[in-house]
């Protein structure tokens, strides 16, 4: 199946379990199994910082987090990395509250903890959040779901020329929002 | 900045951009010694896209690293969550039928007032809201001595309020019937004695900001345990 054809049938599956659906319901969370093995992947990469009972929490949080916005998913991109952003943060600010560091991992794990560690993409999602929806959808296709320029103008409907022309237009934002980022925390 | 580069040298930059033309093609070569300007600016977009295919990179290997951790911590407590439990799939029906009794009377409570309020001075306008898209509880979150006083941080549209929901965590966030429920534009709210006693010792918390209208604006739901 084309991505085209598989981020339409996961649109389909979100419809008809906001429609109410019992059997469609139960279809989607069977789906959403990713919520809590994505935060359980990530948090592992991360040198297990939060424990199994935090991460029990986490997820259910998570999980009700992406149930009751479900009805904003517009099927640009597959499920899986619609719900992935929501693991991300919620993931990502549990920690920062927490104010914990990686614990201290097996020597062959060190070096990818290191590097996981390193570098929070947050502010990445959220420069993204502040682009238009359309440049947002094209930078996102590009980049997260790895689509040629001719492929993103089929699913958008638009030609490959004005695909192109999204994406410069959104990185060149983006540039823009990292680049006063910058300056605000180098004064 | 945009007004420094000629429309060769945007034209250019696009290209590269979207792969249209390779950094080290002559022409690019040639206008980044000339143009300094072109220089920073082809060096600062090329940082952007690689900073973006390190974030979905990042995001592609977790999802596949996510595939093999079959029963992960939660998994099993997915369906209690949102309330999708076989008990509601059999409890369904019955409760259709009660819910379209009451959404009749309601609708025609609200068709009596909507009568007699005809008449009355023009409906003022509903304003937009333009602030912060952020409500946070601060107080209680995972486990904690007491769970009062609730405490939250957000933004208020105004004529809005903020509305805490406590629901039993044995049942779901999403609970249509909350343990308790308070409405106020403060950002803390301490519920009687009894009322707290009265709770169990895990509970679901949500602080949502509600518009004029009634509008649902954004929302924290959390686990808390005392």
């Amino acid at each position: 199946m084309g991505a085209e054809n598989s981020f339409r049938a996961d649109m389909e599956l979100v419809e008809k379990s906001l429609g109410g659906g019992w059997w469609s319901q139960n279809e989607l969370l069977e789906r959403l199994r990713c919520v809590p093995r994505m935060l359980a992947a990530k948090n592992a990469r991360l040198g297990r910082v939060l424990d199994d009972v935090e991460l029990e929490d986490l997820a259910q949080e998570t999980l009700v987090s992406v149930w009751r916005k479900r009805h904003q998913y517009a099927g640009r991109s597959s499920l899986e990395t619609w719900v992935y952003t929501f693991c991300y943060h919620h993931l990502m600010n549990r920690v920062r509250r927490a104010g914990r560091r990686p614990r201290t991992v097996a020597l062959e794990e060190a070096e990818e903890v290191r590097a996981e560690e390193a570098t929070d993409y947050g502010f990445v999602y959220r420069a993204l959040d502040e682009l238009s929806p359309s440049d947002q959808d094209v930078v996102r296709l590009k980049h997260f779901e790895q689509m040629t320029f001719n492929q993103i103008g089929e699913l958008l409907e638009i030609s490959p020329n004005t695909a192109k022309s999204r994406y410069y237009h959104g990185i060149e934002h983006l540039r823009t929002i990292l680049m006063t980022r910058k300056e605000e925390l180098e004064p | 900045m945009n007004e420094e580069l000629s429309s060769k040298a945007r034209a250019l930059l696009e290209a590269v951009a979207v792969g249209d033309c390779r950094q080290d093609e002559a022409a690019v070569v040639e206008l980044a010694r000339r143009d300094e300007s072109f220089r920073t600016r082809l060096v600062e977009l090329d940082s952007v896209r690689r900073l973006l295919d390190e974030t979905s990179e990042e995001a592609r290997r977790t999802q596949k690293d996510a595939r093999s951790w079959i029963g992960a911590p939660g998994e099993g407590r997915l369906r209690r969550s949102v309330g999708l439990t076989w008990q509601r799939r059999f409890l369904g029906a019955r409760n259709q039928r009660i819910a379209l009794f009451g959404g009749l009377l309601a609708a025609g409570l609200m068709f009596l007032v909507y009568l007699d309020s005809q008449g009355g001075d023009a409906e003022e306008l509903q304003p937009v809201w333009m602030g912060g898209e952020q409500v946070e509880l601060v107080h209680p979150r995972g486990t904690v001595e007491a769970f009062e006083p609730f405490l939250w941080t957000g933004d208020l549209p105004e004529g809005g309020e903020y509305r805490i929901k406590i629901s039993d965590a044995a049942e779901s966030a999403l609970a249509y019937a909350p343990l308790l429920e308070h409405r106020t534009t403060e950002q803390q709210w301490t519920p009687s004695t009894n009322e707290i006693q009265l709770l169990p010792d895990r509970v679901w918390v949500e602080v949502c900001v509600i518009a004029r209208d009634g509008r649902e604006l954004v929302s924290d739901v959390v686990l808390a345990s005392r």
